[in-house]
């Protein structure tokens, strides 16, 4: 069954255009991610399917009903739908208990005591109903809002930038724990992050929005990354180096080497994409193409490479690359380089670039 | 809101009778000439004293200047019609001034010797100033902190001495603010009635009770309430723009705290003096000859009245409070649920009542009264036989309605400060949690702004408690008011009868200035 359905979602504030006829769906127990950059109206497409927006144009069902189209609007308060904001939101006044109960109104005393302990122990935070929220850590408030939002057994949980307001430590931490509570209620969620990361981490379908308003791709997670079809989908995850060549019998010439291009036609110019992620080098020449390192910065688990191709195709210019270990004695040696198969992307050049 | 103000320029534009030409061959161009004066004067009168304490008190270190940080907003504690029958009883010619140099100099009559008349202009000027200061103190104080440290001290690297950088950096730098403190004073100066009556000085809020009460003649009291409206109009367009360029002004780099410049020798008690005295004025001295009379020498009826009217006060001051803040509650909570034109205009337009002297007011709100009671009474006659004689007008409903109107600002500022601070994502989880908005209004926003709502409660309640000339207009006859009681006494010079009802009104008055002062910022930044 569908847990949230939306169907060709426009949006404008005043003159400017947020959503352009953004279509998605959410199973129930699914976890849908939807990835983009800032400001490019992923919040605005939860508050709508929350009801704090209002629908302008569009379709919006939860649980197959109609909540929101052209002719009817159901209050937020009447659409079972779980939200957990970026900032918490947790009512500070309130304790932890009245905090989850708050959304209980309609349940038995009894029954509401007995629901606020269930998703206390889910949420690992037994004992701590009496507290207020401020004496919480950002990690426990964090647990405390999805408890909260959970407790009504909304059919559709939305989270708006789950893990940004922690820090880099807790992140994964919280995340592995908030993955493992969300599968074990089954219900359909929405969730919303600029990071690509997370997003591959939490999903289940993921859908990348450009800064457009529109939906580029939808689809795995691992399918997503490893087969963009479009240029800013494939620059979103990380790193890149962006060339530029011209599709000659099937192929395009790099600077690090030849990558085949079968579908495209003759002479067509064509931007390429190469991760920083994508490129080995090695001491070795018989793979890929001579190269003098300029610098290389370590970064811990990795290191930061920049060179230059050594040979007559070298424009001068500099590639990057993110190579495994650390590496600081690479600077002013020649190495090869090649890209790992998989890692190079080629597109059509769009009008613009 | 728009109502009472609609009402004075009907009633102005559609008087039959030539009242106006009248009024201007008469009194009119004196009216106009003392308001104007009296304006002039406050406001030279209130910057000085208000920019010069600010000063001090934020940028030097000099004996008890932690206790003038905050003593000196006590004087918005003294109403001017208190603080003016204060000094009459002192400084006239029975009073203690005068009888003391007639025995040190052995004078005996006035003809011997020449003393200034306090009840003048220029003493009105002396009073509203000693009274109105600290708004500009306020505003200036807080523009002088917000100053960047390095800004200065780079004028002085620059070869200026301490008074040039003062006059030429800090003042400038300071002016919309000290703007912005000015118009509030200067819509004080506009709305007061009590001190001007007793010192029979004609301004136009005089006016309006003379040709009304005197003349019998309620166009022509609309049609001075009209032109008193063109003076408020330029006021609030000068206290906008204020707060326009107030943000301007304020930004910058700032540098960490710096210690205050120590004054040396004899400077340190001249800052001090200076701080010291009209503190001292407006509300040391006044305070303790108040204390002193109220407890020594007001008569025992007096004292009775002064119950009955204390009574009426909180009745009417408590009234109003409700209505203002309830009514604050639903246009803020309103303007957030529905941020649409419409309800902003209506926001805004209601905050302008603060801006219009309650003389004024009172007009706006009697007239359209009187013509619903006349029509109900005339539906009453025709159809039931029955005349319901004037159901609002001269009521407790009547004064209610226009304290809500006139201090309507006071409350929505503190509701939209205190709605301001709550994220609207607290409202989005409140209502994706099955609340309706009503349901988060009372459960979510009440509770969380409990101490702004308090605020509002105690800045209206205060502010009824010493209203004057919209209670004279307003009031069911016979009612007395502390305000209006004090005003009788001390008109018929019964200085100490004035005194209980006056001390009462100042020891209220006290509250604003206690949560003011715990409010404005203590350190430089």
């Amino acid at each position: 069954m569908t847990g949230l359905l939306i169907e060709d979602v426009q949006h404008a504030y005043d003159d400017t255009t947020v959503l352009r006829g953004v279509s998605l769906s959410v199973g129930a127990g699914e976890i849908v991610c939807l990835l983009g950059p800032s400001g490019c109206g992923k919040t605005t497409l939860l508050r709508i399917a929350a009801g704090l927006e209002r629908l302008q144009s569009g379709h919006v069902s939860v649980g197959g009903v109609t909540v929101a189209d052209g002719t009817r609007f159901l209050m937020p308060e009447q659409r079972g739908v779980g939200f957990m904001f970026q900032d918490y939101a947790l009512f500070p006044h309130l304790t932890i208990q009245q905090n989850i109960e708050f959304g209980l109104d309609g349940l038995a005393p009894s029954a509401k005591e007995k629901r606020v302990k269930e998703v206390l122990e889910q949420v690992d935070l037994v004992g701590y109903g009496a507290g207020y929220p401020h004496l919480l850590s950002g990690g426990q408030q964090q647990r405390v809002a999805l408890a909260r939002a959970l407790a009504p057994e909304p059919g559709v949980l939305l989270l708006d930038e789950p893990f940004s307001g922690l820090d880099e430590t807790l992140r994964g931490q919280v995340r592995e724990e908030i993955l493992v509570i969300l599968k074990d209620t089954g219900v359909a969620t929405l969730m919303v992050t600029h990071n690509p990361e997370e997003a591959m981490f939490m999903a289940d379908r993921m859908m990348v929005m450009g800064p457009g308003g529109t939906i580029l791709q939808s689809g795995g997670p691992s399918d997503v990354y490893t087969q963009p079809t479009d240029e800013f989908v494939a620059s979103f995850f990380g790193q890149i180096n962006k060339l530029t060549g011209t599709v000659e019998n099937g192929a395009v010439e790099s600077l690090l080497g030849s990558i085949a291009t079968p579908e495209l036609e003759n002479g067509l110019p064509v931007s390429i994409i190469i991760r920083a992620d994508g490129i080995e080098i090695s001491p070795d020449g018989s793979a890929g193409r001579a190269i003098t390192v300029t610098s290389a910065r370590p970064l811990g688990r990795s290191t930061f490479v920049r060179f230059s191709v050594v040979g007559e195709e070298s424009d001068g210019s500099e590639l990057r690359c993110r190579l495994p270990g650390l590496h600081a004695d690479l600077v002013g040696q020649t190495m090869f380089a090649s890209v790992i198969d998989g890692h190079a992307f080629v597109f059509p050049k769009s009008g613009k670039a | 809101m728009a109502i009472p103000v609609a009402t004075i320029v009907i009633l102005a534009m559609s008087s039959s009778d030539d009242i106006w030409a009248h009024l201007l061959s008469t009194v009119l161009p004196e009216y106009v000439m003392s308001t104007i004066g009296l304006m002039v004067g406050v406001a030279i009168g209130t910057v000085i004293i208000g920019v010069g304490t600010a000063w001090l008190v934020s940028t030097r270190d000099f004996p008890a200047r932690r206790i003038f940080e905050w003593a000196l907003l006590l004087p918005l504690a003294m109403p001017g019609y208190v603080i003016a029958f204060v000094y009459t009883d002192t400084l006239e010619f029975a009073g203690p001034v005068q009888g003391a140099l007639r025995e040190l100099f052995g004078w005996s009559s006035p003809r011997d010797y020449w003393f200034p008349e306090i009840r003048s202009l220029g003493g009105a000027i002396a009073m509203l100033s000693l009274v109105l200061y600290p708004y500009i103190y306020l505003t200036a104080r807080t523009a002088f902190l917000e100053q960047s440290v390095t800004l200065l001290e780079a004028g002085r690297s620059l070869g200026r001495g301490p008074w040039r950088n003062f006059l030429t950096l800090a003042v400038p730098m300071a002016r919309p603010a000290i703007i912005v403190g000015l118009t509030l004073a200067m819509m004080e100066t506009l709305n007061d009635f009590g001190t001007v009556d007793f010192f029979a000085v004609s301004t136009m809020t005089a006016g309006i009770f003379d040709v009304w009460f005197n003349m019998n003649s309620i166009a022509g009291a609309a049609q001075i309430a009209t032109l008193m409206l063109l003076f408020v109009v330029v006021l609030i367009v000068a206290e906008r723009w204020g707060r326009r360029r107030q943000r301007f002004h304020q930004s910058g780099a700032r540098v960490g705290h710096r210690p205050l410049r120590p004054l040396s020798g004899s400077n340190r008690y001249l800052a001090f003096l200076a701080c010291f005295l009209p503190l001292a004025l407006g509300f040391i001295y006044p305070a303790a000859v108040l204390t002193n009379m109220a407890f020594g020498e007001a008569s025992s009826d007096a004292l009775d009245g002064f119950f009955s009217a204390a009574a009426n006060s909180l009745t009417l001051s408590g009234l109003a409070a409700v209505f203002a803040v309830a009514i604050a509650l639903f246009l803020g909570y309103g303007m957030r649920l529905y941020p649409n034109r419409v309800l902003a205009v209506a926001g805004r337009f209601s905050s302008l009542g603060y801006a219009v002297p309650g003389a004024v007011l009172a007009i706006g709100v009697i007239t359209p009264l009187a013509w619903l009671d006349n029509s109900v009474d005339g539906f009453a006659r025709s159809y039931l036989g029955i005349s319901t004689g004037l159901i609002l007008s001269g009521t407790i409903v009547a004064v209610t309605f226009g304290y809500v109107t006139r201090f309507l600002a006071l409350s929505l500022g503190a509701v939209e400060t205190g709605l301001g601070r709550i994220t609207p994502n607290i409202d989005g989880a409140a209502r994706t949690l099955g609340h309706s908005p009503l349901s988060v209004l009372r459960r979510i926003h009440i509770p969380m702004m409990r101490g702004s709502i308090l605020i509002a409660v105690i800045l209206v309640f205060v502010d009824g408690m010493k209203e004057l000339p919209m209670t004279l207009i307003l009031r069911p006859f016979n009612f007395e008011t502390l305000a209006t009681q004090v005003q009788q006494f001390a008109k018929a010079e019964q200085f100490a009868d004035a005194a209980p009802g006056a001390l009462a009104i100042v020891a209220v008055g006290i509250l604003p200035v206690i949560l003011l002062s715990r409010v404005i910022p203590t350190r430089r930044q």
